[in-house]
Formats: C-alpha cells, sequence, structure tokens
C-alpha cells in the first residue's frame, strides 16, 4: 500500500474513531451487522461504523509500534484485554457499549498511545489491530 | 509640548525631575501617568511622529540563537513605538505565572499577581479593552456562547482585543500639549552616565542622526525602550565601567525570553456538530465609549493545580478559525484529513466531521545562556549592535509534549477533538517562531545575582535608575506582554509619584 494511501486510510480511521459523546446513538454497523457475539473483526467494524479499511491501517500502525508481526496469536497476544472484554460481552451491543466505556476510561487514566502523531485510546488501537485477525473466531 | 531634538544646540543640557527614554506603551503610559504630578518630565523618543527606516535601521542586530523576526521590523521607533503595528492581543500574566515552581528555573517574581492587579485593571482602560475579568464561565454566560464541556484539568480561557491602541495618535496629542512634558524627538541615549560614586545617574548623553549631541539631567531615570534595547544602552554605557551599567552580576542581557508560538502545530479532527463559537474571534459584551465591541477568542490551557503537579510550563492553545490563511509560515501538517475522506465520520458513522488546526503559545523557562549581547558592528550613531542568541531548553519541548497529550486525552474523554500531537514519544517537536515579545533581559527579582531591576522595577545597582517593559519579566508565562507591560509601566509611575511625595514630606 503506498503511503498515501496509508494516510487516506488512517485518516478515515481516525475519523471512524471520532467522539463517543456528541454521538446520540448507538453505532451504526452495530445492530446491523448482527455479529455473533465474540468475533472480534466484526465487533471492530461495527465499532468503527464499517470503516473497515481505514481501521486496518491504524492497527497496522499500532502493531508496528509495539513490534508485533501482524499474525493472529501475536494479534490476541497484544489486544488480550481488549478481546477479553469483548468476550465478556453478551452481544454486539454490550460490547461496544463496554468498548466506548473503556475507551472513555482510556483517556482520563492515561492510558493512551501515539499512532502517526494522534493520541489514541489504547483499546482503540487494540480493536484497530483486531480488525487485522484472519480467523475472526476469538478464543 | 514636542521638540525636534535635531533643532537643539550643540551640547545642550535639558533639565527634568524625570526622564522617560523611549515612547512606546510603557514610556507614554508613565508620562501620562506623571501629568499633574509636579514632576517635570523629558521623555525621549529614537523617531518621530512616524516609521522611517533611517531610525528602524538603528535597530538592525545579529541572530545567533534560534531565527527570530527581523529585530528592524519587529521593533518601531517612532512615537507610540511598537503598538504602532501592534495587534491587540490582551491577557494578563497569570496568577502561578508569578509563582516560584521548582520545575522551572530562576522562576518567581519578587511581588504577587494581587500586587499587580490595580495596575492590571487600570491598563485594561489605557488600551480600551474590556473589563479586568477573565472567568471563561462568565464570560460565556454573557455573550451566550458555549464552553466546551471538559473537566477542571483544563482552565479555559479567553483574550480580549484592544481596537488595537496605537499609543502615537491616542495620547501622543495629550502630552504634546501638556506644560509638564517635554517630548524630544530623534533623540537617542547613547550612554548612561554615572556620577562619582557609580550609584547613580547623572544624565543620558544623546544623539540624533543629524550629528547633535545633548544631556539630559534629572533626579530619576527610566528606561522604557523596548526589551532588547533596555539590555542594549546598559551594556553600551560602558564609557566608565567596563560591564556597562547596572551590570556588575553579569545578568543584564541574560535571561531573553519569547513565547514560543507553534503555529498550527496540532492536528484535529472533531464532529461538525461541535460549537467551537467561543473559540472564534467574535464580539463580547463589553461596549467602548465609542459603541464599538471588545472582542474575544476563547483559548484553552491546563489548570495550574494540573500545571504544578505534572510540572509543565504554561501554554494556550486556540483553534484556528476556519476558511482562514496563515499568516505566519508554518509546517504543514502531513496528515490533515482530506475531502476525500469526508465520507468517513468522525463519530463513528454518525454524522459529519471537521478537520481543525490548533496554535500553541508556550511559556519557556527563563535561561542564563540565551542572551543579548553586544558586537563589534556600530550602528550610525556609533552604538554597538547586538547579537541576539534566543535559546529555548530541551526539557521544554518534553514539557510540552507532555502538556499537549493531557490535553488530548482530556478531549478525547469527553469526545470532543482528537488530536495530533508533532514530535516523537519523548519531544513536541515544531517549528519555535517567536511572538515578538522580547522579555527577561533586565529581569526583576531579590538577588542581584540573578536579576537587574527589584520589585521596584529599580536597578539593584543604580538608585536612581528604573527600567520599564517587558523586559523585567521575571518569568513570560504564554500571555501576550503588553497588558503586562503597561500595567507595570501604571505601576512604576506611581512609584515615581510616591518617592516625590515622600521627598516633599521630608522636606
Amino acid at each position: 500500500m503506498t503511503s498515501l494511501l496509508r494516510r487516506e486510510f488512517l485518516l478515515r480511521a481516525l475519523a471512524a474513531c471520532g467522539t463517543v459523546a456528541y454521538a446520540s446513538a448507538g453505532p451504526r454497523g452495530a445492530e446491523a451487522a448482527g455479529a455473533v457475539p465474540g468475533a472480534a473483526r466484526s465487533i471492530s467494524a461495527g465499532y468503527f461504523g464499517d470503516q473497515v479499511d481505514a481501521v486496518r491501517v491504524i492497527g497496522e500502525a499500532h502493531l508496528r509500534q509495539l513490534g508485533v508481526e501482524a499474525g493472529d496469536a501475536s494479534i490476541r497476544s497484544a489486544a488480550r484485554t481488549t478481546l477479553a472484554m469483548i468476550e465478556r460481552a453478551r452481544d454486539q451491543p454490550r460490547a461496544i457499549r463496554a468498548l466506548e466505556q473503556a475507551v472513555r476510561q482510556d483517556f482520563e487514566r492515561g492510558r493512551t498511545v501515539q499512532v502517526e502523531g494522534w493520541i489514541l485510546s489504547k483499546t482503540e488501537a487494540d480493536l484497530c489491530a483486531l480488525s487485522l485477525l484472519e480467523d475472526d473466531l476469538s478464543r | 509640548m514636542q521638540i525636534d531634538a535635531r533643532t537643539l544646540e550643540q551640547g545642550t543640557t535639558i533639565e527634568a525631575d524625570v526622564c522617560i527614554a523611549g515612547a512606546g506603551a510603557a514610556g507614554m503610559t508613565i508620562a501620562l501617568d506623571l501629568l499633574g504630578s509636579g514632576l517635570s518630565v523629558v521623555l525621549l523618543e529614537s523617531g518621530g511622529p512616524a516609521r522611517d527606516d533611517q531610525n528602524d535601521a538603528l535597530s538592525e542586530g545579529r541572530m545567533t540563537g534560534i531565527d527570530t523576526w527581523d529585530l528592524r521590523r519587529m521593533r518601531i521607533r517612532a512615537l507610540g513605538g511598537t503598538t504602532g503595528h501592534w495587534n491587540g492581543w490582551c491577557r494578563p500574566l497569570m496568577r502561578q505565572d508569578f509563582e516560584q515552581h521548582d520545575h522551572i528555573p530562576y522562576s518567581g517574581w519578587p511581588l504577587k499577581y494581587a500586587d499587580v492587579v490595580p495596575w492590571f485593571r487600570k491598563a485594561c482602560r489605557t488600551l480600551e479593552i474590556g473589563e479586568f475579568q477573565w472567568d471563561a464561565d462568565e464570560r460565556a454566560r454573557a455573550t451566550g456562547k458555549r464552553l466546551l464541556p471538559v473537566s477542571d484539568i483544563i482552565e479555559q480561557r479567553y483574550y480580549q482585543f484592544s481596537p488595537p491602541t496605537r499609543f502615537a495618535s491616542k495620547y501622543g496629542p495629550v502630552l504634546a500639549q501638556a506644560s509638564d512634558v517635554r517630548v524630544l524627538t530623534f533623540a537617542n541615549v547613547v550612554d548612561v552616565r554615572l556620577d562619582d560614586s557609580r550609584r547613580r545617574v547623572d544624565g543620558f548623553l544623546c544623539r540624533t542622526l543629524t550629528g547633535t549631541t545633548f544631556r539630559v539631567h534629572a533626579g530619576r531615570y527610566v528606561l522604557a525602550l523596548g526589551g532588547v534595547e533596555n539590555a542594549r544602552v546598559l551594556l553600551a554605557s560602558r564609557s566608565q565601567q567596563r560591564e556597562g551599567v547596572a551590570n556588575g552580576h553579569d545578568v543584564v542581557g541574560r535571561y531573553f525570553m519569547e513565547h514560543p508560538h507553534y503555529y498550527r502545530a496540532i492536528g484535529g479532527v472533531h464532529p461538525s456538530a461541535l460549537d467551537l463559537g467561543f473559540y472564534r474571534r467574535g464580539e463580547s459584551d463589553w461596549r467602548r465609549p465609542d459603541g464599538s465591541a471588545v472582542q474575544m477568542l476563547g483559548a484553552l490551557g491546563l489548570a495550574a493545580e494540573v500545571s504544578r503537579r505534572e510540572r509543565l510550563l504554561n501554554f494556550s492553545a486556540t483553534f484556528q478559525a476556519p476558511g482562514t490563511a496563515p499568516s505566519t509560515p508554518a509546517p504543514v501538517v502531513e496528515d490533515r484529513l482530506p475531502p476525500a475522506a469526508a465520507q468517513a465520520l468522525v463519530t463513528r458513522g454518525r454524522g459529519g466531521y471537521e478537520t481543525t488546526l490548533l496554535t500553541v503559545r508556550a511559556e519557556q523557562s527563563p535561561m542564563p545562556d540565551s542572551r543579548i549581547t553586544l558586537t563589534a558592528e556600530v550602528d550610525a550613531l556609533g552604538m554597538p549592535r547586538v547579537a541576539l542568541d534566543w535559546r529555548i531548553a530541551p526539557e521544554d519541548d518534553v514539557q510540552m509534549r507532555r502538556a499537549m497529550v493531557l490535553l488530548a486525552r482530556e478531549l478525547g474523554a469527553k469526545g470532543l477533538v482528537r488530536l495530533r500531537v508533532p514530535g516523537d514519544a519523548t519531544r513536541f517537536v515544531w517549528r519555535q517562531d517567536p511572538g515578538g515579545h522580547h522579555m527577561g533581559a533586565t529581569r526583576m527579582g531579590r538577588d542581584p545575582k540573578v536579576s537587574v531591576v527589584d520589585v521596584n522595577c529599580r536597578t539593584h545597582e543604580v538608585q536612581n535608575l528604573y527600567i520599564s517593559g517587558a523586559s523585567v519579566f521575571t518569568t513570560g508565562g504564554d500571555s501576550n506582554p503588553t497588558l503586562t507591560v503597561v500595567a507595570f509601566a501604571h505601576r512604576l509611575a506611581n512609584t515615581l509619584r510616591s518617592e516625590r511625595r515622600q521627598e516633599r514630606s521630608t522636606g
């Protein structure tokens, strides 16, 4: 992927990360996607309103910064806390609400990462990384 | 009364109670306040009624540190001084700016914010802004604008804008008509002459560009020449002392500070629905006597206790107004959200988004090695030109990054704006532009080893020599300096009046 395309994707993803407080309704993709609980990649897509390509770019950048190979096992390991949160939720809407709360708490408690300059919550960045999973069944 | 010094006879001596060198914001304010005090005043101005190249050339100097704006263009040698091109930004130094902080070397003024407040109030009137009232909640209520709903980690601030007050046209005629003030134009101080004790000024030796040399003999002397020239004249007055005047501890010229301006340094993305009205320049609820509205502009900083706890310098961040062309060159933000990505919504698929840029105006730590020195080059009057070695401590960049991350986290937590912070994981890296704010080179303090003037702006070493202007700032905070400069000028005038009264009462 060219750097220009990467940047475009990254920016789209950042836009997709967006904000919580100014959003009045739940994520568009969440209910509609009808994702199977525990399917991390689907949850990620739902959380970010199906901005999948852009989200993947952030995920890649995040993993690069962590020095982690983009393989399923290593992604699951790097994002295990976020993955566990998703797995604890009974369905996708609950998972997304939990993620929203976690993102807010990340910012409040200083659990942030800087991805290509942008200050993101650790949970968000993990979620972006989970969008890179080849095997969508989290375990 | 206004006199063109070029018409004086060679070798003239002019007597006065107070001689003020420099007819800019500081010097004119002092002269105005001394009207009717019973003190006769001579106000010296290097230029005339209007700016001209020959006079401006006297300000030329070399930059040997961080590149700053051309000294020749930055300062105006004419009646009114730099108020002739000032943009009118007003905010006082803040309470915490006067305090001593362990993480800011050489910080701590010898007086408190509260000591200056009465003079700040007066300065607001001089500069034709609204009240001395800086509570953003109150201002938002009064103007019907909304503050961003952030926690108390963030301190909401605002600037007020002077019309801007051009001192030459606003106050020049008052001084020209005053019977107890003589305004001498085209008069340059080239040597501060001391008496035999070396503890008192005996006179200012002055020269015009046409070659007329004359002397002013007064009871008290004030240098109000600007942040660079105050130091330059003291350093260059070495006819009797090799180190210059008031410089026994080699402090004059050191601790030079600017306000590093990081123009459009912070990228931001926010929902279109976000109301940033308070943070756009617009009318406040205050009206001047002529009916015009005082303009204001909201800004964000960190709360004082957060800065203290996190050991950070002060800063204020403003949002760039949409559609405004940059007036100052700055690096390009590479990752601005391009229009093509507009379909990717900032709110995760719900509603539109907008991009923004934030400009940060920051405090810098005082450093003895950030300094003004003299060079071997001389100007048309034979005065040595300066070398300005502006430096910023590497630790300042580390603090700035931490400050920006705290701001980003709070705005992120509240779901308001996502920020992009330039630099790496440890340091804030962006071009450091100046603000034209020359501070600290004759700083105020109690200890003569690290300061030049005392709490009353009187030099430690020379009893009847005072300094006015931003060069007396101990630390610079992040606020534009003019309001504080004028406040301290009012305060100094009051000191001079009090001393006069005291002398009269003691006979």
